[in-house]
């Protein structure tokens, strides 16, 4: 069995993560935080079809990662006030699971970028995303 | 105004585009802290100005 290893996110906002997980096309879990009163009430599932004692808020199930891959997770850390991932140690190994994480990090720098450009009145000129996946977005202010 | 901001693997840089030195870089940091951060290094050269933020993962740089 491999253990779950925590991996630090600056996201610090459930609908920016909401979006980013959207964004990414993989089919995910989010915990029903009004009927259970916590934000993280969703159990982990390891490969082996094994529940684990980690709750998080959103997860994506080994069943949408691959045949070998355990469940990710991201989770509410009250202390910190942002979220973190939970991803077997195994794992981190696979190349599709790194990529996920990253590619949500990366998704939810993107909206957390046009929130606040939307928030504070800006206007977005224009937006790229270059071969290697780098998002460039031109803002203007008056 | 003019940012242009830059999102690489999880981390944002800011730059902005067409103010001339130090007050680039405020304006590059004012909009790093309205996405959150906080500063982690600074950087000051004669021409250059960059500002490393820690936030949402963001780096400013004012040049």
């Amino acid at each position: 069995m491999s253990e779950y290893t925590t991996v630090q996110t600056e996201i610090t906002d459930a609908d920016i993560l909401r979006l980013a997980l959207q964004d990414i096309g993989l089919a995910f879990e989010e915990a029903n935080v009004e009927a259970c009163g916590d934000r993280n009430s969703l159990s982990l599932v390891g490969y082996l079809g094994d529940t684990r004692p980690q709750q998080v808020q959103f997860a994506i199930r080994r069943r949408n990662l691959g045949r070998l891959s355990n469940d990710i997770g991201w989770a509410w850390d009250e202390t910190a006030q942002r979220y973190f991932a939970y991803v077997s140690d195994y794992d981190t190994h696979l190349p599709n699971v790194k990529q996920v994480v990253e590619q949500v990090a990366q998704r939810a720098a993107y909206h957390q970028v046009i929130k606040t450009v939307s928030e504070y009145g800006m206007m977005v000129e224009s937006e790229t995303v270059t071969p290697s996946g780098e998002i460039q977005v031109v803002v203007r202010t008056f | 105004m003019q940012y242009l901001i830059t999102i690489k693997n999880g981390r944002v840089t800011i730059t902005v585009q067409n103010v001339a030195g130090a007050g680039c870089a405020g304006k590059s940091l004012e909009f790093a802290q309205l996405l959150g951060g906080k500063v982690e290094t600074t950087e000051h050269t004669e021409d250059y100005y960059a500002q490393v933020v820690a936030t949402t993962q963001a780096t400013v740089k004012g040049q």
